[in-house]
């Protein structure tokens, strides 16, 4: 008999044949009649004063209906967690593609020309572009009034509320982890190793670009389609930016194509609403693809030192590191990414001196954003490649090193939080394997390569839900989780089945809708399965007692002897006879659930010190096999391994696919994409340019494996899977380079030429 | 974007003569695949376009009496599948097996294709190893230039703005010859950083005539005369090869962009160039590296 | 200068008034409501506005409406049979190779056109085919799989 009916199932997504037949909607499609269309004017300069804006030759176009200035907003920044953005710039443009106009017009094309139209004039300023040129004393400041800038509190995201950004400077954060003494720890190491590392700034470039539709009624009300994955948070920061009461705001997000951490910060909505505030008609701006590189950023580049101490018999003494993130000029999620990757940064490992200081600096470029990993795959690729310079120096098996130093069941985090659910070990020694890890033959020419892998889910987060069950047994679950495309609808459609007993073809998911669907942090940070499920779990055990309270009340027998299978309630004396729930209700029984996962994000801003940093911790492990051709410095990965303990897989074929789609973009971080600066304008905001991995780019063999430890907090001993196997594949593959031509490659990506350039004798670039 | 006059001739005098009106103002669309593409970002605001999609005088394609005539708007796809060209001219069949998406073999042109000559273009270098002749008709009538005359720079043609290519002439190779098309790119989809097209004719006593012409790595696709030289008459050997591939090499005049540089693309040349004389000796086989 | 261009669309005859240089795209979306072809790039590299021009796959951003002229275009939504779906469809349903669903039918229409012209393909000709699409999502794996399915029936 098996443990569950439907949960575990590797059933196809409930919307599957909407998509196939291309019936699905996506927020890029949403119209409404009289809908105007609107183009954004992006300033040319990385940094510039703008000493004048001339609207009238836009104004006075035929098809023009409306056109946005600073001077038609309110006088405020926005942000996620420091509010350092302008939706319009009114006086300081700070990177290209900063917005400074908007047009709404009866078609693209005239809206296009309009914006061209305006006359901007610009005083140019000194730029900073690289975190050198940012740290350096006498440099130009991005943010003047940086001391000034409001941050936001605790409550509304999950942030660091000791945040102290250093007016004067471009130093927008600064993150401290100290345990122990790494100036004791490093003079009691046999052996010192250092090493320095890039990372370079790839973007999430998801196939539906971003899009926004407002509508403004002459009542106030608000309604915003836009393809975000929090809708909740959008609605809340829009309703405070205009003053508007949340009750008069709406934000829906149908289905979006694809997101991964691009989509959760107020961008085009405000424009959007000013416009058909301004228009009388609802306005629509869908962004080009070379809009959506310029205009948002990709993940946070930047470089890292790291220093590790070991004995000589391998025990990890002490570690320091430093981390510079390039964080454009709009921090967003930077603030909290900075500080929770400078905790990873000791790596899965007990290490008794650990010092880290991660550094979020300003620069004139476009501002990160959120990218799956938050930063984790960045400072991974450091540390991860490192472990195995180290591993080398020493002689020592680089897998055997990691296991002698892994954090173990119960052991502390150097900020002090207890760690449980630690699978670390049987994540690595599962991915040696699939690599055939012991299997060598002599003389083959294929390199092996591991990584660990540890990723956090942001913790204080909410999720809420509704479950309706329907006179007729069928059942509508409301969460408030935005579908991006990873089959979190279909999780929690499987969640409500299986609470309910009921089939899941006969359970509908509403998504996205701040009017209909409860409150949800977002779909970010691999947290929907854990908290969004929890509360869909929660909800439909609620409609469930309900149901057989009321059939109990009615039948005269004990609520706990009946059961609800089918849409039928079942009495143990009469086992062949269900009746219909409807029999018991009128009109739909509504079960509410909500999940708040733990942890605070409170950190003592000296140390970093924290009793639980992170709702919860997640291991794994990647391997690597890979083969090189050292003429050309072409390497093609044979095998990928992909170990996960994912807790529980709530639909197998889901988390398969989610670890490969996930292990895909690590390739493409690892070996092609790039978006390329030179100074503040970015060189490549195109498929043609950036390259992203296409079916012949994947490796031959990529091994998804999943450890159902069941210890995770979600339904049923699940967790989150979302972003973790991106985490470990830069370094796995560049450990299993160096294993088989022992070139050590330190920055990203690793090009052929890159490769082919550590291995022969080809001269040096000329600056053409 | 103002929209341009559109014009869809179906004699090839008429379509001349719309160049000749229009100047410089004016753009044939072939396959459209570079075209739409620059039209779309802005890059060009032609005043019109002249689509050649229905004169049927640039099409077809025929092997006989020693020489492949293939018609300009012939679609890469119909190269890449065509089973007289796919066993006569290899070198030339996978070039266009090589070229990027599906999409673009479907409705890409030979003529289009090479009258773009974009940098790491696949077909030009094989047309080139393959000795091909250019037929253009103009207002004065029809002319035809080797094809070594007919790349002149970087993205550029002996093309007048009121001249189009008409036709492909090759030279059927002699018998025993083989060939191949080898290119290198960051991914299979884009042009190649190098593509190299080999051409090999044998002759008595089992010696070897290779044309040996390179993509990429130069403004223009070239023919590497010199390794070709050195190839002439002698036993083929590992160091014989590694030479040509050197002066291949020092031919090679290549310039540095976003997907790699100059100095990588002339490694590339050294290194690829004896597995491309390898391949074509060894038979028609894959076109990748 | 608008001209009327007659073509079908999924076997349906259409007679519409086009701007000749205008994309297929724009026609199709715009004027035919068939939004399964996707806008995701300018420069005609995502593939997802991919359809098929007498069978043959063409990226509809760089087809000119004025092409269309006598030809059959058929567009994901005419790729059933009688309500049926294609094979292929069922297939990415049965092995999960999709997420956000973006650039599926352009995938579709791609291996539909694709296994037309090589009936028998390999597994490196199938990922070689499936190269000339982007998906930012499933990474491929499942698709060339579900495509693999279909060619061995």
């Amino acid at each position: 008999m098996a443990e569950f009916t439907t949960v575990g199932r590797p059933i196809p997504k409930l919307d599957a044949v909407d998509k196939v037949t291309g019936r699905h909607r996506y927020p890029l499609d949403a119209v409404l009649p009289g809908m105007l269309w609107g183009k954004v004017l992006r300033s040319p300069y990385p940094h510039a004063r703008i000493r004048r804006i001339d609207t009238s030759g836009a104004e006075a176009m035929p098809g023009v209906m409306a056109v946005l200035t600073w001077r038609d907003l309110p006088r405020k920044r926005v942000g996620n967690v420091i509010k350092d953005q302008e939706v319009l710039a009114s006086d300081v443009v700070r990177y290209v593609g900063d917005a400074v106009a908007a047009v709404a017009a009866v078609d693209e094309g005239v809206a296009e020309a309009a914006c061209r139209a305006i006359e901007v004039e610009y005083e140019e300023l000194p730029a900073v572009f690289e975190v050198d040129e940012a740290l350096a004393p006498g440099a130009p400041v991005v943010h003047e009034d940086l001391a000034g800038y409001e941050i936001r509190g605790v409550t509304t995201s999950a942030t660091i509320p000791f945040l102290r950004p250093q007016g004067g400077t471009n130093i927008c954060h600064h993150f401290k982890l100290r345990h122990g003494d790494v100036a004791r720890g490093f003079r009691e190491s046999d052996h010192v190793v250092e090493d320095e590392f890039s990372f370079q700034m790839i973007h999430h470039a998801p196939l539906e670009p971003h899009s926004s539709l407002a509508q403004v009624l002459p009542s106030g009300e608000v309604t915003v389609w836009s393809s975000v994955q929090n809708v909740h948070r959008i609605r809340q920061w829009l309703a405070e930016y205009f003053d508007m009461a949340q009750s008069a705001v709406r934000v829906i997000a149908l289905k979006l194509g694809g997101g991964f951490g691009g989509k959760i910060t107020l961008t085009l909505e405000p424009i959007v609403v000013g416009l058909a505030r301004k228009a009388g008609q609802p306005v629509k701006i869908v962004m080009t693809r070379s809009e959506t590189f310029i205009a948002t950023g990709g993940r946070r580049p930047g470089r890292m030192t790291i220093k590790t101490g070991v004995s000589h018999d391998g025990r990890l003494l002490a570690r320091q590191v430093t981390i510079l993130w390039n964080g454009g000029a709009v921090s967003e999620s930077g603030p909290i990414s900075a500080s929770l990757t400078a905790l990873i940064a000791s790596g899965p490992y007990r290490i008794p001196n650990v010092h880290v200081d991660s550094y979020l600096l300003y620069t004139n470029r476009v501002g990160p954003r959120a990218f799956r990993g938050l930063g984790a795959p960045q400072v991974f690729w450091g540390t991860e490649s490192h472990m195995d310079v180290v591993a080398r120096k020493l002689g020592v098996d680089p897998l055997e090193f990691r296991l002698r130093n892994a954090l173990e069941e119960g052991d502390r985090a150097p900020w002090g939080e207890r760690l449980h659910g630690v699978t670390l070990k049987e994540c690595l020694q599962r991915a040696a394997a699939e690599i055939g890890w012991f299997d060598r033959t002599p003389g083959e020419n294929v390199g092996r390569g591991l990584a660990s892998i540890w990723k956090w889910t942001v913790p204080g987060t909410l999720s809420q839900a509704l479950v309706k069950v329907h006179e007729d047994g069928t059942v509508a679950v409301m969460t408030g989780i935005a579908d991006v495309g990873t089959g979190s609808a279909t999780a929690m459609a499987q969640i409500a089945a299986e609470e309910l007993g009921a089939d899941v073809r006969q359970v509908s998911v509403v998504v996205g809708d701040t009017e209909l669907t409860p409150y949800d942090y977002g779909s970010t940070s691999s947290r929907s399965t854990v908290h969004g499920g929890n509360a869909v779990k929660e909800a439909a055990q609620s409609a469930r007692r309900q149901i057989l309270e009321r059939a109990a009340a009615e039948l005269g027998l004990a609520a706990e002897r009946l059961e609800l299978r089918q849409g039928q309630v079942w009495r143990p004396d009469r086992p062949e006879e269900g009746i219909p729930v409807g029999r018991f209700l009128q009109g739909y029984v509504l079960g509410f659930g909500s999940f708040h996962g733990g942890g605070q994000g409170l950190f003592d801003p000296e140390t970093g010190a924290s009793p639980r940093a992170a709702h919860e911790w997640k291991y794994g492990a990647t391997g690597a096999m890979v083969e090189v051709d050292r003429e050309t410095g072409r390497v093609r990965v044979k095998r990928l391994a992909s170990v996960h303990d994912i807790g529980f897989a709530i639909n197998p074929l889901s988390v398969e696919t989610q670890i490969e789609g996930a292990v895909v973009m690590g390739i493409g971080a690892t070996f092609l994409e790039e978006v390329v600066f030179d100074g503040g304008q970015i060189v490549n905001p195109n498929f043609m340019d950036y390259l992203l991995p296409t079916a012949t780019d994947v490796p031959d063999e990529i091994a998804p494996v999943v450890i159902e430890s069941r210890k995770g907090d979600g339904p049923y001993g699940a967790k989150g899977i979302g972003e973790p196997p991106i985490v470990g594949v830069s370094p796995a593959v560049a450990n299993a380079i160096d294993d088989v031509v022992g070139a050590r490659i330190r920055d990203l990506p690793i090009t052929p030429e890159r490769l082919a350039r550590a291995l022969n004798p080809i001269p040096e670039r000329r600056t053409a | 974007m103002r929209t341009p006059d559109y014009h869809d001739p179906e004699r090839l005098e008429e379509a001349v003569a719309l160049l000749g009106r229009y100047g410089d103002e004016a753009k044939a669309v072939a396959g459209g695949q570079s075209l739409m593409v620059m039209l779309r970002q802005g890059l060009v605001e032609p005043a019109a376009l002249i689509d050649l999609g229905r004169i049927a005088a640039l099409r077809g394609l025929a092997l006989d009496d020693g020489v492949a005539r293939i018609g300009a708007m012939t679609t890469i796809r119909a190269i890449d599948m065509d089973p007289a060209i796919r066993s006569e001219l290899p070198t030339l069949a996978q070039a266009a097996a090589a070229v990027g998406p599906m999409q673009i073999r479907n409705m890409g042109t030979l003529g289009g294709n090479a009258s773009h000559n974009a940098l790491g273009a696949d077909p030009p270098p094989a047309l080139l190893a393959l000795d091909a002749r250019v037929v253009i008709a103009g207002p004065d009538g029809t002319r035809d230039v080797a094809i070594e005359d007919f790349f002149t720079g970087y993205f550029e043609t002996c093309l007048r703005p009121d001249e189009l290519v008409t036709e492909f002439r090759i030279p059927r190779p002699p018998r025993a010859s083989s060939g191949t098309y080898l290119k290198f790119a960051s991914r299979a989809v884009d042009m190649a950083i190098v593509g190299i097209a080999v051409l090999l004719e044998r002759g008595a006593a089992g010696l070897r005539r290779a044309r040996i012409a390179i993509g990429g790595a130069g403004a223009v696709p070239f023919r590497a005369k010199r390794a070709e030289e050195i190839l002439r008459n002698v036993a083929w050997s590992d160091q014989a090869l590694g030479e040509a591939g050197e002066l291949a090499a020092a031919e090679a005049s290549p310039m540095s962009d976003l997907h790699a540089s100059a100095e990588y693309r002339r490694w590339l040349v050294r290194v690829l160039v004896p597995r491309a004389l390898r391949a074509a000796e060894a038979g028609p086989e894959g076109s990748g590296s | 200068m608008r001209r009327a261009v007659s073509f079908t669309v999924n076997g349906r005859a259409v007679e519409l008034e086009v701007e000749p240089a205008r994309p297929l795209l724009d026609v199709v979306r715009d004027q035919l409501g068939l939004l399964g072809a996707r806008r995701g790039c300018e420069t005609a590299y995502c593939g997802a506005c991919t359809v098929l021009v007498d069978g043959l796959a063409v990226r509809s951003c760089t087809f000119l409406a004025a092409r269309a002229a006598g030809r059959e275009i058929t567009t994901i939504e005419g790729l059933e049979r009688d309500g049926a779906l294609d094979p292929l469809q069922a297939a990415f349903i049965e092995h999960g190779a999709l997420e956000c669903g973006y650039c599926v039918p352009g995938m579709i229409l791609l291996a539909r056109s694709f296994l037309t012209d090589h009936p028998t393909p390999s597994p490196a000709e199938i990922r070689r085919a499936l190269g000339s699409n982007l998906c930012r999502c499933t990474g491929y794996l499942k698709m060339i799989k579900a495509v693999e399915a279909v060619a061995l029936r």
